[in-house]
C-alpha cells in the first residue's frame, strides 16, 4: 500500500474541443503514422541501393551534340541541324530511340491546348484574354522536321507522337555502342505577348528590336533510365524535363550586330568580339565588381544599328543535360570572374537598357551570391560560367544560363517589390544549376524534387543576402493557410496532376525541408545528409526514394513518419493543448493534508443562497438541545488515531522514501490533441510564476502509440502560469489559438489590419487642410 | 468599368514559369457587424499584370491613382456572394496591404444569417493562366471560412467556380 504515494488532489483546468478522428485501422481506429515506407518505396537493387546511393551497377546513357542554328531576325524563325551521338550504357538492347520535341506544345492542336479547361469567368471575358486565347489556337510554332538521317546520310524512319519522336534504328543498339544520326528542322518562334512559354521573343516597339530567349529548341534525346525506361511522357506545359548528360558544340548564327549569351564557353571570341570587348572580358576575370563588356551607352547605340550580315558564335559546353541561349542587339553585358571553392567562374548578365539601373546593380551580384551559398550546401559549382539574362521569360532555368524577367519602371524607378522579386528570381534560377541541371531529377515526373529543394536553398541564400530579407517561401508560418485548406494533393503527386502547383511543389516541400533542418534533425545532421544526397547524385538521375533514403542513411534518424506525413499525405499540423491538470504529492501526514483540504474548503465561494440565508433565524439556534456531536464534529480535524497511523506509516519508510514524500514537486499533466493529423515534435514553452521560462522539445515519436491524444507530465517545484505550444512558429501549426494555456483569443489578419488601418485619402486631405489652416493662423500672429 | 473589355496590350508579358495562379482567402463571420470579413492574398505582380491587361495600361498597385477603386471593381466582378435566393451581396472595401510581394485585399460582405446556403464564387486571377503561361497552370483559389465553431475550407477552380456554403456535419 505504501507504493500509492500519489493521490490526485485537485484538477485545476479542463478544456474540451470537438473531435475529428481519422479511422484507418479497423480495430485500433487509428492511422499508423509511423508505419515504415517500405511498401511505398521501390525495392533496392544493384542500380540503386537501400541506403539511397547509386548502386555498383548504376548506369546512365550519354548524348553528345554538334548543332548549327540560325536565328532569322527578319521572320523570327529558328533553323537548325544537329548531329547526335547517343551511347547506350544500359544493359539493354535498343531497337528505337526517343527524342523530345517540346516545341510541339506550340502546335495549335497540341494536347496542352486541347486539354485546357474553361469556365469560371462567368460570361465576362476581357478583350485581351480573348485575343490571347485566339492567338494560341492559331499560332503554329511546332517543329518542322526536314530530315532525319543516319551516319551515312541515309534517311531513317521516324514517327512523331505529339511532343515526342521515335526514331527506328536500322540495327539494334547494344550495350556500350554508340549511334550517330542527324536531324534538320525549323520552326516559328513564339511572340511572348501572345503565346507565352519558357522560350519566346520579345518585341520592342520603340526601337523595333527583338530579344530572343531560346530554349527546348533542338530535338533532345529523351532520358532512358533503370527505373522508368524511356521518359517519353508528353509535354503538357508543366512537368518540365529531364535529359541525358553530354557535351555540346553549338554554332549560333545571328545578325552581326547581336550579342549572344549561351550555355557553355565562347570558342571564337577573336571572330565575334571587338578587341575592346575582349580586353574588358580579360579585366573582368579578376575584377572585384562587375565590369561592362557592352556598356549601356553602347547597347543604346546598337539599338539603332542595322545589321550588315551574319556572325556565327561558337560555344562549347561539357557535361550538361541541356543547352539554351539568348540573342539581341539590345544587350548590355557585364561580367565578373569569381572563385567558387577553387573553380574560376565567369558570372555574367545580359539585359537591355529597359532593365536599368536594377540589373547592373543586382544581377551579377545575385549570381555570385547564389554560387557561394549553394556550393556550401551541396558541391562546388562545376561549370565555367553562370549567366542571367533579362527578357520576356519571367524565370526559367537551363545549364549555366537562366532567363529572368523583372524590370524597373520606364522612368528607371522601381518598387521594393520589384527589387526583391529580381534578386529572388535570379537566386532561384541560378540555383537550378544544382537541382535539376546537375542533380538530374526528373521534373516531368516530380516537380518538387528540384523546385522544392531549390526553393529551400533559395530561402537559405536570401537570408544570407541581408538581414530580414523578405523571403516569400521558407518560413513555416507562411504555408499554414494552404496546409489547412481542402484543395490539396500530396507532394508525391505527378507534376501534371498537382493541384495548386506553387504551394504543392515549391512552398510546401521547401518549408518541409526547413522544418526538417531546424526542428526535426538539427542543422548539423541535416546539412551533412543534404550534402551527401547532392554529392551522391550529382550528374546522375535520382528518384524520390534516393532522396528519402539518403537523408536517413547519413543522419541516422528514422524519417519515415516525416516523409509519410509531409510528402505522402495532406495532413497538416494543428496540435492543441487540451487540458492541464495539477497533481501534488500526498505526504500522508494528516496534519499537512487535512490542513490543505480545510484551506480548500474555506476558500470555496459562499453561494448566493447561503449568503442570503445567513441572517435567517435558525431553529437549532432557538432550541440548543437540538445540537449534538455532529454539530461540532469536523471531519477535517486531525484525530490521534490518524496521527498514530501516520507515525507508523512514516516509521516504516526508508530514508529515501521519506525524502521523496517530503518533496514539494508539482506534477502537471498536459494533454495534447493532434487535430491536423500530422505528427510533429511537441515544442512547449513553460512559463513559471517566478517569471522564468523553459523550453521543452519533445520528438514526434511521442505520438507513436497514439497519434491522436497524448499526455506529458511536467514535474517542477515551481508553479506554472502559462504554456505556449510552438512559441517560435516552427511547425506550421495552422491554428494558434489552441496553442496557449490559458487559451487566447485568435485575431484574424483582417482584424489586425482594420485596427491599424491607414487613414483614407479624404481623411488625409482633411488633416492636411487642418494643418495648413493652423500654419496660417500661427503666421498671422 | 461596366464591362471588362479592353483594347490593347501595352506592357510586355512576363511569363513566370513558377507563378502561382492562386489566391488564399481567410473569411470570418463577424456576428456583431453581421458581415463576412475577408482577407484575400494574391501575388501582387500577377494581379498587376492581369489588371494591366484588362485596362490596357500599366496598373501599379503602389502608384496608380485610384488603384483601390480598380481593385474594388475587380473584386465585384470576381468575388461574388449571393444569398440562397440568389440576391447579390455588396462588397465593402476596407483596404489593402503589400507584404513580401504579396497583396492582401481586405473587404467586408454584409450578409444575413443563417449562412447556410450562401452562394460564393471566386474567380480572382482566373485570367492569369491564359494570359501568362501556355495553359500549364490550373488556377485554384482556396478559401478558409470560420463561422462560429465551424471551420470550412473550399476551393474554386475554373470548372468549379461556384460553391454553396454548408455547415451541416457530414
Amino acid at each position: 500500500m505504501k507504493k500509492m504515494q500519489f493521490i490526485c488532489l485537485s484538477t485545476l483546468f479542463l478544456f474540451l474541443l470537438s473531435i475529428s478522428a481519422q479511422v484507418v485501422n479497423d480495430k485500433y481506429k487509428q492511422a499508423d503514422k509511423f508505419r515504415q515506407l517500405d511498401e511505398n518505396l521501390r525495392t533496392p537493387n544493384a542500380y540503386r541501393t537501400a541506403s539511397g546511393a547509386p548502386g555498383h551497377k548504376y548506369w546512365q546513357q550519354r548524348a553528345d551534340y554538334v548543332i548549327n542554328v540560325e536565328i532569322d531576325d527578319e521572320n523570327q524563325r529558328l533553323i537548325g541541324s544537329e548531329k547526335i551521338a547517343y551511347t547506350n550504357h544500359s544493359p539493354d538492347t535498343l531497337n528505337y530511340i526517343w527524342v523530345q520535341l517540346d516545341n510541339n506544345i506550340f502546335a495549335p492542336n497540341s494536347d496542352a491546348v486541347l486539354t485546357e479547361t474553361s469556365g469560371g469567368l462567368q460570361g465576362e471575358i476581357p478583350f485581351a484574354l480573348m485575343r490571347r486565347t485566339l492567338a494560341r489556337q492559331k499560332f503554329d510554332g511546332s517543329v518542322k522536321i526536314t530530315s532525319v538521317k543516319d551516319a551515312f546520310d541515309l534517311p531513317m524512319e521516324y514517327h512523331i507522337v505529339k511532343t515526342m519522336m521515335r526514331i527506328d534504328l536500322k540495327s539494334p543498339l547494344k550495350h556500350g555502342e554508340t549511334v550517330s544520326f542527324s536531324i534538320s528542322w525549323h520552326y516559328q518562334i513564339n511572340d511572348s505577348r501572345l503565346v507565352g512559354g519558357r522560350t519566346s521573343y520579345e518585341y520592342f516597339k520603340e526601337d523595333g528590336n527583338y530579344i530572343y530567349e531560346i530554349a527546348h529548341w533542338y530535338p533532345r534525346m529523351a532520358a532512358y533510365t533503370d527505373v522508368h525506361g524511356w521518359q517519353h511522357k508528353q509535354f503538357l506545359g508543366r512537368g518540365e524535363f529531364t535529359l541525358e548528360f553530354g557535351d555540346f558544340l553549338v554554332r549560333i548564327t545571328a545578325p552581326d550586330d547581336h550579342v549572344v549569351a549561351s550555355t557553355g564557353v565562347l570558342q571564337n571570341a577573336q571572330e565575334v568580339l571587338t578587341e575592346k570587348q575582349r580586353q574588358r572580358l580579360k579585366e573582368a576575370k579578376t575584377a572585384k565588381k562587375p565590369v561592362f563588356i557592352v556598356t549601356p551607352e553602347e547597347a543604346k547605340l546598337n539599338e539603332k544599328k542595322k545589321p550588315k550580315g551574319k556572325k556565327t558564335w561558337v560555344f562549347k559546353a561539357e557535361n550538361v543535360r541541356d543547352f539554351a541561349f539568348a540573342t539581341s542587339r539590345k544587350f548590355i553585358w557585364d561580367a565578373q570572374g569569381h572563385n567558387v571553392q577553387g573553380n574560376h567562374v565567369m558570372a555574367m548578365s545580359y539585359y537591355p537598357n529597359e532593365g536599368e539601373p536594377l540589373w547592373s546593380r543586382y544581377s551579377t551580384h545575385s549570381i555570385i551570391h547564389t554560387l557561394n551559398v549553394y556550393s556550401r550546401y551541396t558541391f562546388k559549382y562545376p561549370y565555367p560560367v553562370a549567366i542571367s539574362v533579362n527578357g520576356p521569360v519571367f524565370g526559367m532555368e537551363y545549364p549555366m544560363i537562366c532567363f529572368n524577367g523583372p524590370r524597373p519602371e520606364k522612368d528607371g524607378t522601381y518598387s521594393k517589390r520589384t527589387k526583391y522579386a529580381l534578386i529572388s528570381v535570379i537566386i532561384h534560377e541560378v540555383g537550378h544549376n544544382y537541382f535539376p541541371m546537375i542533380v538530374n531529377s526528373d521534373e516531368r515526373r516530380w516537380t518538387w524534387m528540384d523546385e522544392g529543394l531549390n526553393t529551400f536553398l533559395q530561402y537559405l541564400s536570401e537570408q544570407e543576402w541581408e538581414d530580414n530579407y523578405p523571403s516569400r517561401r521558407g518560413e513555416p508560418n507562411d504555408i499554414t493557410s494552404y496546409m489547412a485548406s481542402s484543395a490539396q494533393v500530396p507532394i508525391m503527386t505527378h507534376s501534371d496532376s498537382a493541384l495548386q502547383f506553387g504551394p504543392n511543389a515549391y512552398s510546401k516541400p521547401a518549408t518541409a525541408l526547413n522544418i526538417l533542418r531546424e526542428t526535426v534533425m538539427g542543422r548539423k545532421l541535416f546539412d551533412k545528409a543534404f550534402k551527401e544526397y547532392s554529392q551522391r547524385w550529382m550528374f546522375k538521375h535520382p528518384t524520390p526514394e534516393d532522396f528519402f533514403r539518403t537523408m536517413e542513411d547519413a543522419s541516422g534518424i528514422d524519417l519515415d513518419w516525416f516523409w509519410r506525413g509531409w510528402f505522402y499525405s495532406t495532413d497538416h499540423t494543428d496540435i492543441s493543448i487540451e487540458d492541464v491538470r495539477l497533481y501534488n504529492v500526498n505526504t500522508m501526514n494528516p496534519e499537512i493534508e487535512k490542513k490543505l483540504l480545510r484551506e480548500k474548503r474555506d476558500s470555496a465561494p459562499e453561494t448566493l443562497s447561503k449568503k442570503r440565508n445567513k441572517n435567517l433565524t435558525k431553529r437549532a439556534n432557538l432550541y440548543p438541545e437540538l445540537k449534538d456531536f455532529y454539530n461540532s464534529y469536523d471531519p477535517l480535524d486531525v484525530t490521534s488515531k490518524e496521527l498514530k497511523g501516520f507515525e507508523k506509516f512514516f516509521g516504516g519508510l526508508t530514508e529515501e522514501e521519506r525524502k521523496l514524500i517530503e518533496t514539494k514537486y508539482n506534477f502537471y499533466s498536459v494533454k495534447f490533441k493532434n487535430i491536423g493529423g500530422l505528427v510533429m515534435p511537441v515544442i512547449l514553452q513553460i512559463n513559471y510564476s517566478d517569471k522564468t521560462s523553459q523550453e521543452l522539445r519533445i520528438p514526434a515519436e511521442i505520438w507513436r502509440y497514439n497519434s491522436e491524444v497524448v499526455s506529458k507530465m511536467i514535474i517542477t517545484e515551481k508553479e506554472i502560469t502559462s504554456l505556449v505550444l510552438d512559441p517560435r512558429l516552427e511547425t506550421a501549426d495552422t491554428d494558434l489559438h489552441n496553442n496557449h494555456y490559458p487559451r487566447r483569443i485568435r485575431e484574424s489578419r483582417f482584424k489586425l489590419f482594420k485596427r491599424k488601418r491607414p487613414k483614407n485619402p479624404m481623411q488625409v486631405k482633411a488633416e492636411a487642410e487642418k494643418k495648413k489652416a493652423e500654419k496660417k493662423e500661427s503666421k498671422g500672429e | 468599368m461596366k464591362k471588362l473589355v479592353v483594347i490593347l496590350f501595352l506592357c510586355s508579358t512576363f511569363l513566370f514559369a513558377h507563378r502561382y495562379h492562386f489566391t488564399i482567402s481567410e473569411v470570418e463571420w463577424n456576428s456583431q457587424n453581421k458581415c463576412l470579413e475577408v482577407g484575400l492574398r494574391v501575388d501582387s505582380f500577377e494581379l498587376e499584370s492581369v489588371l494591366s491587361k484588362i485596362y490596357g495600361k500599366k496598373i501599379d498597385l503602389e502608384k496608380t491613382k485610384d488603384v483601390d477603386k480598380i481593385l474594388h471593381l475587380y473584386l465585384q466582378k470576381r468575388f461574388l456572394v449571393k444569398t440562397p435566393q440568389r440576391k447579390p451581396c455588396s462588397i465593402v472595401w476596407i483596404g489593402k496591404e503589400i507584404s513580401r510581394g504579396q497583396l492582401w485585399l481586405y473587404f467586408e460582405v454584409p450578409v444575413k444569417e443563417p449562412l447556410e446556403g450562401l452562394i460564393i464564387s471566386n474567380s480572382v486571377l482566373f485570367e492569369a493562366a491564359t494570359f501568362e503561361a501556355n495553359s500549364s497552370h490550373t488556377p485554384v483559389n482556396i478559401m478558409n471560412i470560420r463561422y462560429k465553431q465551424h471551420k470550412l475550407s473550399l476551393y474554386f477552380t475554373k470548372d468549379k467556380a461556384q460553391r454553396i456554403l454548408s455547415f451541416a456535419k457530414k
